[in-house]
């Protein structure tokens, strides 16, 4: 018995033996998979290099676990300095003074590519009715369509144009229509066709407010009215345009069910594979998309969204935020951070995640200025010669930001709508109907926006 | 002698008890305080009173995870069990190579969540899944399993039996605790294989299925990979279990009071059901060392 | 004589069929992950699904396991699931007899009290715990991992052992103190040798908890030299797109030490426990 009494006290008095380290370095955190697993380190060590003196310690923690390691370590006293935000709980938290409002810092300091003016207006987070702001996205992602373009010269169909006031909702469908085709040949137009064996679907797309939104948009309607409080959801051209979503899979049959989309595997393998012409897609694809091009399995292209009434496309992307009370009453500290904050978001400095197409550039001149934008593509071997009109023009031009950047309880929201619009999507109601119990569900949570 | 026994009693179950109070008690007590709090994981929680409880009164969704929650839990302890111990007696015969199939019908157990996640969202494809295929074959129509709200549920229900191995190693322990020599008695006084396993094998197995019962359901109904990874809750809400929506509201919609004030009714009931199992257990659950004393 | 002995072959021939039938179905979702660990990601989901790796990429298995250092995060699993199930077995196999064996009062209330550890979803006690051990100074530490183990290794193991123990005869515990034996004599000379399939059990479930383990070690360790193998897995999957090829065979290799552990346990696994000294 009394062996066992010293045996445990040793095992505890080892284990709590404190081993303490706390060096002054900033503490970075982020997700991502491995090629933000490695430049974002270098950026940093780059970084180090140009600013000898500070240190920086920069935590790769898996995307799943994310949110749930930085409320802890927030919510314990241990923030980061600098990190990663969900795009969805940036701005709550920047209201309630966990990350800082960096217009003050921006007014100071010269550096133009940090200033809000320089950065594509439609990625910017702002707050307290546009007094204040923690930045914008770390990179810039639009929704465009990308597709293969064996499969139109196949079919003999002209690729889609790089102009968006040209691709017509309707050359959208008649597109689609021909490209897609069952195991016999036969096109939706035709008597015979069988939508339970479809060999090439005409379009994917994803069910997720990116790919609802822009559409909603280019019909002229909107999840709710501007001040964030009175849903227009079910008004006739937001049903419109699901609605046109909806028809795409089950009265154009060019686009598959969502049973069917669990069937497809990910986009860039079904477009190789030629199980779709044309995917709804993120810009962030032609990272993995590339990969085919360089290995010659893909011959890749890429369009404007197709339009209703009028131009449009989302963008999305997260932040980095910087955690206030990391550097509250230590200007050392703070400087140190803001001087790591506009090191990586200047998209000079995280340049290899631009050529290998995960992100796009945030300050204007990347989409401006033939300097950067041969920077930005030239020479990639994976960009595809309309990119420049079909994604940099159209952003700069037709991009808006997702609600996430001004709407609040938007996640919430979103949840609403994905379970409702999923009756919708599987073709059990009607869009009107969905939409209609979406508008009563969401009304309590539409209190209002951000900025 | 009692009362050096009461006095070892407390003394061994000291680690257990000194355990939750350390690392139990506290945090429960904090998210129970939190319940009353609005707190969006940023700045201070903000005391609102009552204002959780009474959103959730009028939270359709919360009252259909409820529902959907208990649904699984029960349908998963029930098809799991069965299968288990089906499977444990078959591989508790006298036949080669038994760890071997042990091992085999271990497996699903051991793949790792993420990894299991998506073979099962292969199995359930309802175009090229394995397991619509069979339907094929079988000339049985196919299913839209986890595409369906109504099909949902009962596809996961399937999925949890398949990874019943846990519960099947529990129930060979709990059969190899059976002693020999209570066999060898009814063989002595002319019983067949089914007095064995009517008056032997089930009763002296009753505390493994007690065990079964009452963790197996405390663990079902907190489920949550299965929504996180393949449903995202859908369709329809037909598979937002508890937990998950607990997570949600705790995580990504900054409502941790709220998911804090669902937690607390999903306690209470979870505890009110485990004193309900643990009061009538007397009445079907037999213990060899309670015999006399 | 000849038809009973007939009789007996086919029954037995039924039933090894009917188990290896049924292996094969429980047994395909790992068949599933050991063919898509020698694929290219593309491949894993074409469907119908292929079941020849075309090309067969051996190589997935160096290189998911140069991506991380899994050579590290394999020495710091086998540190944390030492210490961890040491400290478990031995623990709640006392507690289990307290709460078995042993009479004193409020035992059964204070055993449901502690049961209602398992009733609150970790979401909600996480950030309390991650604040209560931020004041113990065990951040970016295994303190969180293993001292829990240590103070009854969880009520899941309490209770199962407390199930198996109530299934011993009295009996023999009485026998064991007329002849002065102390309650831990009787633990380790009576009640571990009969009880060897349940710790087992509960030895292959702790081991297999705590070596898969993801949320414990994301939110409380910092320094990447003290990652473990799970952490190293879930980095395979993100937001935009996963290397499933690399998290299969990482998956795989991963899964070995357990599955091993189990296949050799099995032979632990022993029918007819012969009480002697019973009175019968």
């Amino acid at each position: 018995m009394r062996k066992k009494v010293l045996l445990a006290v040793l095992i505890f008095t080892l284990l709590f033996i404190s081993v303490g380290s706390s060096a002054e370095e900033l503490v970075f955190t982020f997700w991502g998979g491995p090629e933000e697993a490695k430049v974002m380190p270098e950026a940093c060590k780059e970084f180090e290099k140009a600013y000898p003196g500070i240190r920086v310690r920069p935590m790769h923690i898996p995307w799943g676990d994310y949110i749930a390691k930085v409320s802890a370590m927030v919510a314990g006293g241990v923030p980061p300095a600098l990190g990663y935000t969900m795009e969805t709980i940036a701005l709550d938290w920047a209201e309630k003074g966990e990350l800082l409002d960096i217009l003050p810092l921006i007014r100071k300091d010269p550096d133009p590519a940090i200033k809000m003016e320089n950065r594509l207006p439609s990625i910017a987070f702002w707050y307290d009715k546009k007094g204040k702001t923690l930045g914008t996205s770390v990179a810039a992602e639009a929704m465009i369509i990308w597709y293969n373009k064996e499969i139109f010269e196949k079919a003999g169909v002209p690729y889609p144009p790089t102009d968006p006031r040209e691709w017509t909702w309707e050359k959208f469908v008649d597109t689609a229509n021909k490209l897609t085709v069952d195991v016999n040949g036969k096109h939706p137009d035709e008597t015979d066709f069988d939508p339970n064996k479809i060999q090439t679907f005409g379009v994917a797309f994803g069910n997720w407010y990116m790919v609802w939104f822009p559409f909603i948009w280019s019909n002229g309607g909107d999840l709710c009215d501007s001040t964030g409080k009175t849903p227009t959801i079910n008004k006739p051209e937001a049903v419109e345009a699901l609605q046109a979503l909806v028809d795409l899979i089950y009265k154009s049959r060019v686009a598959p069910t969502p049973a069917q989309m669990g069937a497809l595997p990910a986009y860039h393998i079904a477009l190789q594979t030629k199980r779709v012409a044309m995917v709804i897609d993120g810009q962030w694809s032609l990272l993995e998309l590339g990969k085919l091009i360089k290995e010659g399995k893909l011959k890749l292209g890429v369009a404007p969204l197709p339009v209703l009434k009028k131009p449009v496309t989302g963008v999305i992307g997260n932040p980095i935020g910087i955690y206030a009370k990391a550097v509250k009453d230590k200007p050392e500290i703070l400087d140190a951070a803001w001087k790591l904050y506009k090191w990586l978001n200047n998209s000079e400095k995280v340049l290899p995640l631009i050529r290998n197409g995960l992100w796009m550039p945030i300050q204007k001149w990347w989409y401006t200025d033939p300097e950067y934008i041969k920077k930005w593509i030239g020479d990639t071997g994976i960009h595809p010669p309309e990119y420049k009109e079909a994604v940099i023009d159209y952003t700069i031009k037709y991009s808006e930001p997702a609600p996430v950047y001004y709407l609040r309880n938007f996640d919430k929201i979103n949840d609403i709508m994905y379970q409702e619009l999923s009756n919708a999507f599987l073709g059990k109601i009607s869009v009107q109907k969905a939409c209609d119990e979406i508008a009563k569900k969401i009304t309590p949570f539409l209190i209002g926006r951000y900025d | 002698m009692k009362k050096a026994e009461a006095k070892w009693g407390v003394l061994l179950a000291l680690s257990g008890i000194l355990g939750f109070i350390l690392w139990n008690f506290g945090p429960m007590v904090a998210s129970f305080v939190l319940a009353f709090t609005d707190w969006s994981l940023a700045g201070t929680p903000k005391f609102i009173g009552l204002t959780n409880f009474k959103e959730l009164f009028v939270d359709f969704i919360f009252k259909k995870s409820l529902w959907v929650t208990f649904y699984f839990g029960i349908g998963s302890v029930i098809a799991s069990g069965i299968t288990a111990f089906l499977t444990a007696l078959l591989l508790n015969q006298s036949i080669r190579l038994k760890s071997l199939f042990r091992t085999l019908f271990f497996l699903p157990a051991i793949v790792p969540a993420i990894a299991n996640a998506v073979i099962w969202l292969w199995l359930f494809n309802p175009t090229f899944g394995l397991l619509n295929s069979l339907l094929q074959r079988l000339r049985f129509p196919t299913l839209n399993w986890i595409y369906d709200e109504y099909q949902v549920i009962p596809s996961l229900i399937l999925m949890s039996a398949w990874q019943m191995g846990y519960i099947m190693v529990i129930f060979l322990a709990g059969l190899q605790g059976v002693p020999q020599q209570l066999y060898e008695a009814v063989e002595v006084s002319g019983g067949n294989w089914w007095h064995k396993f009517r008056y032997i094998t089930i009763p002296m197995m009753t505390p493994t299925f007690f065990f079964q019962t009452v963790i197996g359901l405390i663990w079902a109904l907190q489920g949550f990979v299965q929504p996180y990874v393949m449903t995202a809750g859908g369709p329809n809400y037909a598979s937002t279990f508890i937990v998950f929506y607990i997570y949600q509201n705790a995580f990504r919609y900054g409502k941790m009071g709220y998911a804090c004030g669902i937690s607390i009714i999903f306690f209470l009931i979870v505890l009110g059901l485990t004193l309900i199992l643990f009061k009538t257990s007397s009445f079907w659950v037999y213990y060899e060392a309670e015999r006399g004393r | 004589m000849i038809r009973r002995k007939r009789k007996e072959f086919i029954k037995r021939l039924l039933l090894y069929v009917v188990i290896f039938l049924s292996s094969i179905i429980f047994a395909l979702p790992f068949a599933w992950l050991v063919r898509s660990s020698f694929m290219e990601t593309g491949q894993i989901f074409i469907l119908p699904p292929e079941w020849i790796p075309k090309p067969f990429r051996w190589q997935n298995y160096p290189e998911a396991l140069s991506v991380y250092p899994f050579g590290r995060y394999f020495l710091n699993n086998l540190t944390i699931v030492f210490l961890a199930e040491l400290g478990t077995i031995i623990t709640s196999t006392i507690a289990a007899f307290a709460f078995s064996r042993l009479r004193w009062k409020g035992r059964d209330t204070i055993f449901i009290i502690l049961l209602t550890s398992l009733m609150v979803p970790y979401a909600v006690t996480l950030i309390p715990t991650f604040i209560l051990w931020k004041t113990l100074k065990s951040i970016d530490t295994y303190r969180p991992l293993i001292v829990p183990a240590w103070f009854g290794g969880g009520m899941f193991n309490i209770f199962l052992l407390r199930q198996f123990f109530l299934t011993i005869p009295y009996e023999l515990d009485e026998a064991a103190y007329i002849d002065g034996a102390s309650p831990l004599q009787i633990i380790w000379r009576i009640i571990i040798p009969l009880s060897k399939p349940a710790i087992l059990t509960i030895a292959i479930f702790t081991f297999m908890g705590v070596w898969g383990d993801v949320l414990g070690p994301v939110v409380y360790l910092n320094s990447p030299e003290k990652y473990t193998l799970a952490i190293g897995l879930a980095n395979f999957v993100t937001t935009y797109v996963g290397q499933w090829n690399y998290l299969m065979a990482a998956s795989l290799i991963v899964a070995l030490p357990p599955l091993i552990l189990f296949f050799i346990g099995q032979r632990f696994f022993v029918q007819g426990i012969t009480l002697t000294g019973l009175r019968g």
